[in-house]
């Protein structure tokens, strides 16, 4: 299949605008309208902003999502800000310990000023520090005022024996969450990661303090994150992602289509690499050569997963119009998904004490309940 | 959006809920609030009567080609829907808010709206406070908890003040103007008593007593303040009234310092716009004199500000001419 | 001993008797009181340690510099969580 001659099912072709924004000066109000309510609802909306912002494009908008763009800019810048101001902080509370502080997703595009740093909407802080040091960065974190949520035994078993990730932490000044990772996938999980084989390929962020994972492992973390998940429901963004760091990578780098199914298959992650790469080659036009194209679906799925696979994940991820109900067969979809994720992530006989526990109601719900 | 209203135009009043539910129950009504448009959809039998007595004033409109924010409220499906009917807000597919009863939609639709205006309006400044309009200038009424600040501005927009919003001080930075947020004045409790006895023939919708914010009932805005809802307003003054069981009406300035926190940290939005927030609060402050006034007689306190006024009015013109 | 700067871009306005401060670092607004955002002036000249602060101050003031010690040392911790002042050398989120 040629990287040019695939075009974008219809009701996706407005996402071209994100990085052709010259074509939104063909679309009408309704069109106009159409696209803020999706882009607003996927996290989209200060990316397009941003993309026009940069063309010098604002003012051909007119007028009534003129105010929309703009809007959703001030939102990001201000979500942006916040997250760049909790990092230089927890960087001088973490300075004194001698480990590598890795920024992950997000915290880490902004940190590269990546083009798909433009127009975020933060609102949790991802970083990684080395497993041997984590209880230590969470002392020094608490030391400062950050709190964790106060678990129960089980939940905080789970977080310590089953999960790549401590409680997410708060602090009463800071209005963005710190997530605490020591790995990008689970230790428990079918896709289990080396997060020493991670940290050995760090590279430098635009601040001194933090570092930023290898740019091909940015890639296979942001597909792992996604195409592992529960929720893949409105997730385009995700994709688009995927497809402004391929892009990115690619440009700076002539081996990196070359290293990154190697990579791939080196860490265990040839799978969510080979769906990333679909969707992104079918929706985005992301131009992965054709031969690599090749190598990467050869080393994903094979034909029989991919025939109910792909079908699922291309239901659930196509977000639905702004005025229709969600397809009973997204809901379907998306039940099949999440019973596959469970499967992913941890072995059934740890499985099934996790599920029963999450389905008790929490403590104190009677308080919460909602009486009408 | 600029619709296209003439004299010819109908109004709310005009049609029958009939043609109301069916516009609901199709493309929608567009609910023109001045700064803002809203799409509403809905599938609840008694919705468009509560819009009729509310929204009577405001143009009816079947068709249109822009709206702000899209808002369904449809009856919730399920088994609930004959033991214990409610209604639920939707906004671009996206479900808000807890279920209302089905006899409730109209302050779920207010409710919903508000918020939906507070969080994707980061265009304007959008100040906690009512907002009127007298001689071209803006007086702006911050909501303090326990301030009384609906019923006072509920009784200014019954006796020669132009309603701009009850919730919203919509100041427009880039233009240096409050941009009125048109919507009914939603009333607690014995407020709805008090503008009832205040103004006998001003028209409400119905008391729903059992809300979460307590009895809430809604005054509709007047033809005059619908008809120039898109007339924006210059920085007049800011009032922090308090409504104190007893006392005598007060009329104390505010210094800056007490002014700007009232207006800033009392924002919706404030911390969001940053630089942009804060100059235009600063410029608030500079603009606008501050008075806090304390009352108990209703009647009293809108003479005081009546006083007042143009004298306000005088030093804004005073100033421009210098 | 310890030097602070200013942070760059930092907004100063007069409200009152208090001031208002914006910090671009943390897209917050602050109230100060007359000390705080005298120590701000100070610093628009140049960074400056707690006694050089003192010093400047004292000139302006009357009050001895020993005597403005321990309120100006006092203040850095809540200038810099304000994004108002950063404290040098400037090491670790430094453009590289």
């Amino acid at each position: 299949m040629s990287t040019s001659s695939t075009s974008p099912p219809a009701h996706l072709l407005w996402l071209q605008a994100l990085r052709t924004p010259e074509q939104t000066l063909l679309w009408t109000l309704a069109d106009w309208e159409r696209v803020v309510r999706l882009a607003r609802r996927l996290r989209l909306l200060a990316r397009l902003a941003e993309s026009l912002a940069a063309a010098g494009m604002i003012d051909e908008v007119p007028a009534q999502p003129r105010r929309h763009l703009v809007s959703e800019q001030r939102l990001s810048h201000w979500r942006t800000t916040a997250m760049v101001w909790v990092l230089e902080r927890v960087a001088i509370t973490l300075a004194a310990g001698n480990y590598p502080l890795v920024l992950l997703k997000g915290s880490a595009y902004i940190g590269q000023n990546l083009p798909i740093a433009a127009g975020r909407l933060p609102s949790d802080v991802d970083l990684l520090v080395p497993k041997a040091h984590i209880a230590e960065a969470q002392s020094r974190l608490r030391a400062a005022g950050w709190l964790e949520a106060e678990l129960d035994e089980h939940d905080q078993r789970y977080y310590h024996e089953w999960s790549h990730e401590v409680p997410p932490m708060t602090h009463p000044v800071h209005t963005m969450e710190l997530d605490l990772h020591h790995n990008i996938q689970p230790p428990v999980a079918r896709m289990r990661v080396d997060a020493d084989v991670l940290l050995q390929r760090l590279a430098p962020s635009k601040w001194a303090a933090w570092q930023v994972l290898a740019p091909i492992d940015q890639v296979l973390h942001s597909a792992v994150h996604l195409f592992q998940d529960s929720e893949l429901r409105d997730r385009l963004r995700d994709l688009v992602d995927l497809d402004g760091l391929m892009r990115h990578f690619s440009a700076h780098d002539p081996r990196f289509w070359v290293d990154l199914p190697a990579r791939a298959a080196a860490l265990g992650l040839s799978e969510p690499l080979a769906l990333a790469c679909h969707f992104c080659h079918q929706w985005l036009q992301t131009p992965v050569p054709a031969n690599t194209l090749v190598e990467i679906e050869a080393t994903g799925p094979g034909r029989l997963k991919r025939a109910w696979l792909l079908p699922l994940l291309a239901q659930v991820l196509t977000p639905t119009e702004p005025d229709s109900d969600p397809s009973a067969m997204q809901g379907v979809a998306a039940a099949l998904l999440l019973a596959r994720h469970h499967y992913g992530r941890m072995p059934l006989r740890l499985l099934i004490p996790h599920t029963w526990h999450k389905m008790q109601p929490p403590k104190m719900a009677t308080e919460l309940l909602d009486k009408p | 959006m600029s619709a296209g209203e003439s004299d010819i135009t109908r109004s709310l009043a005009d049609v029958t809920p009939g043609a109301i539910a069916d516009a609901l129950a199709s493309d929608g009504l567009w609910l023109d609030l001045g700064a803002v448009t809203l799409n509403v959809r809905s599938d609840s039998p008694v919705l468009a009567v509560q819009l009729k007595a509310v929204y009577g004033h405001y143009p009816f409109i079947d068709k249109a080609d822009w709206a702000d924010a899209h808002i369904r409220i449809m009856q919730a499906r399920g088994l609930r829907r004959w033991m214990r009917p409610q209604v639920v807000f939707y906004c671009d597919g996206r479900l808000a808010f807890d279920p209302f009863p089905a006899d409730s939609p109209l302050p779920l639709l207010e409710w919903g709206a508000n918020w939906l205006v507070a969080q994707r309006l980061n265009d304007l400044l959008l100040l906690h406070a009512g907002a009127v309009e007298r001689d071209g200038f803006a007086l702006l009424l911050p909501a303090i908890p326990g301030s009384g600040k609906s019923t006072l501005t509920a009784a200014l927009s019954q006796r020669g003040w132009r309603l701009l919003s009850d919730e919203f001080g919509a100041f427009d930075p880039a233009a240096g103007v409050f941009r009125a947020m048109l919507k009914p004045v939603a009333l607690k409790n014995a407020s709805i008593e008090v503008i009832k006895d205040f103004t006998p023939d001003a028209v409400f919708g119905p008391v729903f007593p059992k809300t979460r914010k307590g009895r809430v009932a809604h005054l509709a805005a007047s033809k005059v303040s619908v008809q120039r809802r898109h007339d924006t307003a210059r920085p007049g003054a800011v009032v922090l009234p308090k409504w104190q069981a007893g006392s005598p009406t007060r009329w104390e300035p505010l210094a800056e310092h007490v002014l700007f926190p009232a207006l800033s940290f009392n924002a919706f939005n404030y911390n969001l716009l940053g630089e942009a927030g804060f100059r235009a609060a600063i410029a608030l402050v500079r603009q606008c004199p501050g008075w806090q006034l304390i009352y108990s007689d209703l009647d009293d306190a809108l003479a005081t500000i009546n006083a007042a006024w143009p004298g306000i009015v005088e030093r804004h013109a005073q100033v421009e001419a210098s | 001993m310890r030097c602070f700067a200013r942070v760059e871009g930092i907004l100063v306005e007069p409200v009152g008797h208090l001031w208002a401060a914006f910090s671009p670092a943390t897209g917050e607004t602050a109230l100060l009181n007359d000390e705080s955002a005298s120590i701000l002036e100070v610093l628009e000249i140049e960074p400056a340690d707690t006694t050089a602060v003192c010093v400047l101050l004292s000139s302006d003031s009357g009050i001895a510099p020993d005597e403005l010690f321990a309120l100006v040392d006092g203040s850095w911790q809540q200038l810099t969580e304000a994004g108002l002042v950063r404290e040098l050398p400037v090491t670790l989120n430094n453009p590289q």
